[in-house]
């Protein structure tokens, strides 16, 4: 069983990325989730948990409903429920609401303990100690990991304890448990998570200890901002992340962690592998302390960090130590990430790109063509005008217009309405991504139906084809038969991705952009 | 052949009228007749397919359009007119002192050829590949013209 441990904002956003493959079918079968952030409230997590929920629907509706080959929304999440207790995504927090640092090591009791509470004050500053950590730990990764080290107190607590049986039940089978930390090593949370959190569930085998395995996704620098612009007091400005001390606090990270590799207590390194994304022309983002207003957008390193983690539970052992990524882009002058510089070691970059194009496909042409036409009220008066409805829904007693039906129809316009597509825009708001044509993308809503042929870099500027989708709509009709799902919303979901296929072999390859 | 189209002229209308001559006459407008719907058919259904294929899908809303290509279909009446317009200028000139007018024979004529035309050009249209497969059931399916109507 796979578990993906998501620590901070960057963290829940590598999540995002991570749910949105799987919902392209891109997944592991299963994927069990939990969020470690002290603010909870941030506008990141609101999204994730916005997404996971959309996600899990369409799990619901679509799920082995597709037919032979279709993966999408096919990985089952397990988001560590109990019974009696709120289902959802998981967050985890190693701080109560408005706690400081000094309740939380219990600083004024530690003289009572025989332990001088001034010791507390050669690790931190008194600042540090006095620090409200409800938004997080603000850039103090050692703030955070001293408050992270106590997760071997909260074993009892859920979610842990629910976790700790689960991955105690999957080292009992061959396959074993894989584990991946993602989070930022420049911040607060991320950065203060990472070897804590490993070290504790490293502690969790009683037996079978090479069945496990852990990775970490660690984000270096990608984004920065400017917390005096923001007007804040001056006390908070002290204490906030400041985007000037990202690259140090990465660096030291990264030490930390080599030393830790090399030094003699190499036999204790809690990770198998150490996945590494970054960006060397960091994105400026507007600075919030935390809470909704921290809310930056999705970041193709994030991607880069989701596509890390599927690789590692396709296969934990095809790569070990530490992985770095740097662009092979064709221009000299400009690093830019395009789909061979993807780094994958097990995925099938093809795969993962015609997965990618597949499911883009099928919600531009749901969101501006197919799914406008399955409602039309001529549409049940007349079904036999459209051939492929007709065939494979009204012919046989089905329509697309009963309340099921109507739900899942929805569902499909929200999740690419309000997260697929807003998202992929916003992965490509650095215009070192080469992946998709962002001159495609219709601020992010949907996509231009004109452009179907050209949906991935380079933009073709000027190329308009208004009748790509009548093309599209053709192979509709050439899918075969057998390539069906289960009825109503899943079979119409099953056709446009199958329609998409034979699209794809006949437009790309001729316009080469499939090579 | 030709008895079969021409059952109900298999003998002249005006009893006068030499036989042989009536039987040349008659094979003559049945080879128009052939002539005029193999063309026609052939005219209305190449048509047909051209126009077909140069329609396209661009909004959800063009499937319901009305399907223009099976306007062809009207060119059905020019084999008819055609082979009605040969049948009377033939029947004057071979039988000039018949008593009996040319209308009947030429409408009948006319009409045989305009509707074996209509028929088979329907009929070829829903051949696979004759239409294209986004228009598939456009040209209603003969089990389906009467097929009620949901409300």
């Amino acid at each position: 069983m796979n578990t993906l441990i998501c620590a901070g904002g960057s963290g829940v956003r590598v999540l995002e990325a991570v749910l949105q493959l799987c919902a392209a079918g891109l997944g592991p079968a299963s994927l069990r989730l939990l969020v470690i952030d002290p603010d909870s409230a941030n506008g990141s997590g609101a999204r994730a948990t916005a997404l996971v929920e959309s996600y899990l629907e369409g799990h619901r509706r679509f799920a082995g409903r597709l037919g032979d080959g279709l993966q999408l929304f096919q990985t089952e999440l397990d988001l560590l429920d109990v019974g009696g207790r709120a289902a959802g995504l998981k967050t985890w927090s190693p701080i109560e609401k408005g706690q400081r640092l000094r309740e939380v090591l219990n600083v004024d009791l530690l003289d009572s303990t025989g332990t001088p509470s001034e010791l507390v004050r050669l690790f931190f500053t008194t600042e540090e100690i006095r620090m409200d950590l409800t938004q997080g730990f603000r850039g103090h990764p050692s703030v955070g990991a001293a408050a992270m080290s106590l997760v071997t107190l909260k074993t009892g607590e859920q979610p842990w304890r629910q976790l700790i049986e689960k991955l105690k039940g999957d080292l009992a089978r061959d396959e074993g448990a894989r584990i991946f930390l993602a989070g930022s090593v420049f911040g607060g949370t991320g950065a203060s998570t990472f070897y804590p959190i490993a070290r504790f569930l490293r502690s969790v085998p009683e037996v079978n200890h090479n069945r496990l395995k852990i990775a970490a996704g660690a984000l270096s620098p990608y984004f920065r901002f400017e917390a005096a612009t923001a007007g804040v007091d001056s006390a908070a400005s002290r204490q906030a992340a400041k985007a000037e001390r990202f690259p140090l606090a990465t660096r030291s990270a990264v030490d930390f962690y080599e030393r830790l590799r090399v030094s003699a207590v190499e036999k204790n390194l809690p990770f198998d592998v150490f996945y590494w994304a970054g960006d060397d022309t960091p994105m400026s983002v507007p600075y919030a302390p935390g809470g909704p207003e921290q809310k930056n957008p999705s970041h193709f390193v994030e991607l880069l960090t989701a596509l890390a983690a599927l690789d590692f539970f396709e296969s934990p052992g095809a790569v070990q130590g530490s992985c770095y990524a740097g662009s092979n882009g064709a221009s000299d002058e400009e690093a830019c990430l395009e789909w061979r510089d993807l780094p994958l070691a097990r995925l099938d970059r093809e795969k993962v790109r015609l997965g990618l194009l597949r499911f883009f496909l099928a919600g531009a042409v749901h969101l501006g063509f197919s799914g406008p036409l399955v409602r039309l009220p001529e549409i049940d008066r007349a079904p036999y005008r459209v051939p492929w409805y007709w065939e494979r829904f009204a012919s046989k007693g089905d329509r697309l217009n009963t309340e099921e039906s109507q739900a899942g129809l929805e569902f499909l316009d929200k999740f690419f309405r309000d997260h697929h597509f807003p998202w992929w825009t916003e992965v490509h708001g650095h215009t070192a991504v080469r992946l998709f044509n962002r001159a495609a993308m219709n601020g992010g809503k949907d996509v231009r139906l004109d452009r179907l042929t050209n949906l991935l870099w380079p933009d073709r500027a000027g190329e308009s084809d208004p009748d790509a989708i009548d093309a599209f709509y053709t192979e509709m009709m050439k899918v075969p038969k057998r390539q069906g799902g289960a009825g109503g919303a899943a079979a119409y979901l099953a056709l446009l991705a199958n329609a998409a296929d034979r699209f794809i072999d006949s437009r790309y390859a001729k316009t080469g952009s499939k090579e | 052949m030709n008895k079969l189209y021409a059952f109900w002229v298999s003998r002249p209308p005006d009893p006068t009228m030499s036989f042989d001559l009536w039987r040349g006459f008659r094979s003559e407008v049945f080879g128009v007749l052939v002539a005029s719907v193999l063309i026609g058919v052939a005219v209305v259904v190449g048509l047909y397919m051209w126009q077909s294929r140069k329609l396209t899908v661009r909004s959800p809303r063009d499937p319901f359009l009305r399907f223009i290509p099976m306007r062809w279909l009207w060119l059905s009446a020019l084999p008819g007119i055609v082979t009605g317009v040969i049948y009377a200028v033939r029947y004057t000139a071979v039988f000039p002192l018949a008593a009996i007018s040319s209308v009947g024979g030429g409408v009948s004529a006319a009409l045989i050829s305009a509707l074996t035309t209509l028929a088979v050009a329907q009929a070829l249209m829903w051949l696979p590949g004759v239409t294209p497969r986004k228009f598939l059931y456009h040209p209603r399916w003969p089990w389906r013209l009467f097929a009620r109507r949901r409300p």
